[in-house]
């Protein structure tokens, strides 16, 4: 609590420093707990520049711009060949393979419950004693998919 | 299976033995087949289950989510190519096959038929994540992370074995496909009791519930954008999927064992939803943002209603890939600024209209608009929670209503506005980001034209 209280003696010293340009003693102070940095100005004016604070979580990168080099960049790889052959890859891949193929075959995945249904009526029905005929020829409108409206909910 | 199981295992030596700059194509295009293969298990003829040997079935419980789970790979790594770009190769292979791994252990994890290879698979799916957190996460609070991440998991389940040993004794197997005709009522007494805290707060943790949750913030912020997807996409969702199977064993003490933490889950909704309007962290927000809809999740499987088993399980899937794509697209955000702070990154409809787009899709979803897959869910969930107890529709209202809040500000904060000083040199959209959304809301979309593919096995 002494070394918090410290520092805040410490900051406020330095704000007052940097602000109204009374020589103090050149302190850089940075904090324990977060990543707050106080550097007093370098030029002793009437208005020293602000505290500095990280604000990028990681500041050490370089940006590669992948733009500069090749302007078609798609974002993938440096080299433009390969660039554009991921490019490709993932478009036939992920769109016109996977999407559309998939979306197709979901589409016509039959109503198993339909179906179900109308075996079991057809069953039900031969245990009561129908012909065994009858489960060649099945009534199709016979198997009706309940009203879920009416399920307990 | 085994025609997705091998092909996901042999992704690795496909990694290893690429040529440099054929990584990332090959894997691709191979994850995106696997994915194709995987919907055949949506067909499903039987009424009980797809039973493809004594090790694994697939269920209209599990096929979506297997389904997701191989959708998500392909995603996964076109997410990571950039940030992985400047690695070495050898690390840049390693990073693909720790997904390629966490990717095989979840495949096998949902299709497992018996309960104590589904723990071991949970467990094992702890491992690939935890490094990838906490060797390629970007700041060192994520060493931290890992830590939470993996202890509180860890914690919880350890109960669940002992469990899984003690139900094994008492039963004679765990296999999935015997045990939902195991009729027998759970004795009352205070040892099956633990029992029922054993084997769910595993999963309970996972989810995760408000009160054990906070490991997720810290995991989901500082893992890599791959990290954070399958994160928040699948691996909550082992959560769910866990209680769903494992609550039908669990009767009758579920029926009075469930009040403690349906209150924590309707309450941490609100209490999550409200953490995210006070977010300055974009990936934080998010992450506050799936344990809100997994406590609806919570709430659907505790209350067990066929319907609230269908909004549980279109929850879980639309979840996924909402909160997927928001991790994306908070992740193009700080490939150009380095930064998390939503602030920071403001106005960017101005400069990235097409990213405006996405952006504003996403937050849509998010806030499940009609007539996505999300509102089908949450709608199922409301409706099954106000049949159960109708005071829970003012918590649910609310929820609702700071949902929309939250996914508007963010919308808002980092879209409209005047953009910084700072950010007026960024790089436009590439190609691969654009794709990247194209690919999380072109199933979101076609869902909501056939949603019952994704309703469980009560549909």
């Amino acid at each position: 609590m002494a070394a918090g209280l410290l520092g805040l003696c410490t900051r406020r010293l330095l704000a007052a420093a940097a602000t109204r340009g009374i020589p103090a003693a050149r302190v850089r102070w940075e904090s324990s707990s977060s990543r707050a940095v106080i550097a007093p100005s370098a030029v002793v004016g009437k208005r020293g520049p602000e505290p500095t604070t990280r604000w990028q979580e990681d500041p050490d990168t370089e940006d590669e711009n992948l733009y500069e080099k090749n302007p078609d960049s798609h974002g993938y790889d440096k080299d433009p060949a390969v660039d554009l052959w991921n490019m490709r890859v993932v478009f036939f891949f992920g769109f016109s393979i996977v999407l559309v193929l998939g979306s197709t075959f979901v589409a016509y995945l039959p109503d198993y419950r339909w179906s179900r249904n109308l075996l079991a009526l057809a069953v039900f029905a031969f245990f009561q004693g129908a012909s065994p005929r009858s489960l060649d020829h099945l009534d199709l409108n016979a198997a009706q998919i309940e009203d879920r409206s009416k399920r307990a909910v | 299976m085994l025609k997705i199981i091998i092909p996901t295992i042999m992704l690795m030596p496909l990694t290893w033995l690429s040529k440099k700059n054929m990584i990332w194509i090959n894997t691709t295009t191979y994850s995106l087949l696997i994915s194709l293969i995987s919907l055949s298990l949506l067909n499903q003829p039987s009424n009980n289950s797809l039973n493809f040997s004594l090790m694994f079935f697939s269920d209209p419980l599990s096929a979506p989510l297997l389904v997701l789970t191989t959708w998500l790979l392909p995603l996964m790594l076109m997410a990571s190519q950039h940030h992985l770009s400047k690695e070495p190769l050898i690390r840049k292979k390693l990073y693909i096959t720790m997904l390629t791994m966490l990717q095989t252990f979840l495949i096998m994890t949902f299709t497992a038929t018996e309960l104590i290879s589904f723990y071991i698979l949970f467990e094992a799916t702890l491992v690939p994540t935890l490094i990838i957190i906490t060797r390629w996460g970007n700041q060192t609070e994520r060493l931290n992370a890992g830590l939470y991440f993996l202890f509180y998991t860890l914690m919880g389940s350890l109960p669940l074995l002992v469990a899984l040993i003690s139900i094994q004794n008492l039963t004679g197997s765990l296999n999935f496909l015997l045990i939902q005709y195991w009729n027998q009522a759970l004795p009352d007494s205070w040892s099956n009791i633990f029992l029922w805290l054993a084997c769910m707060m595993a999963f309970m943790v996972k989810m995760p519930l408000y009160g054990l949750h906070l490991w997720l913030p810290k995991a989901h912020v500082e893992a890599p954008i791959a990290g954070s997807m399958v994160l928040a996409a699948i691996l909550l969702k082992l959560g769910g999927y866990g209680m769903l199977r494992i609550t039908t064993m669990l009767n009758p003490q579920t029926s009075f064992m469930a009040y403690p933490f349906l209150m924590l889950s309707l309450w941490g909704m609100i209490m999550t939803s409200s953490i995210c309007l006070r977010q300055t962290d974009l990936k934080s927000l998010i992450a506050y943002s799936s344990v809100s809809h997994m406590a609806l999740v919570i709430v659907a499987v505790l209350i067990q209603t066929p319907w609230s088993y269908m909004g549980a399980t279109a929850l879980m899937i639309a979840h996924g890939l909402t909160s997927s794509m928001l991790f994306c697209l908070a992740n193009s955000n700080y490939e150009r600024t380095h930064s998390r702070t939503m602030i920071l990154a403001r106005g960017l409809q101005t400069l990235l209209p097409l990213m405006a787009a996405w952006w504003l899709l996403a937050s849509l979803t998010n806030l499940a608009l009609p007539p996505s897959i999300n509102l089908i869910g949450e709608l199922f969930v409301v409706m099954s929670s106000f049949s159960w107890s109708n005071i829970t529709i003012i918590l649910m209202g609310a929820n609702i209503t700071i949902t929309a809040l939250y996914s508007l500000y963010m919308l808002i904060t980092t879209q409209r506005g005047k953009y910084t000083h700072h950010i007026n040199n960024i790089k436009p959209s590439f190609t691969r980001e654009n794709a990247l959304m194209a690919l999380h809301m072109t199933p979101l979309l076609l869902l909501s034209l056939n949603p019952k593919i994704i309703l469980g096995f009560t549909y």
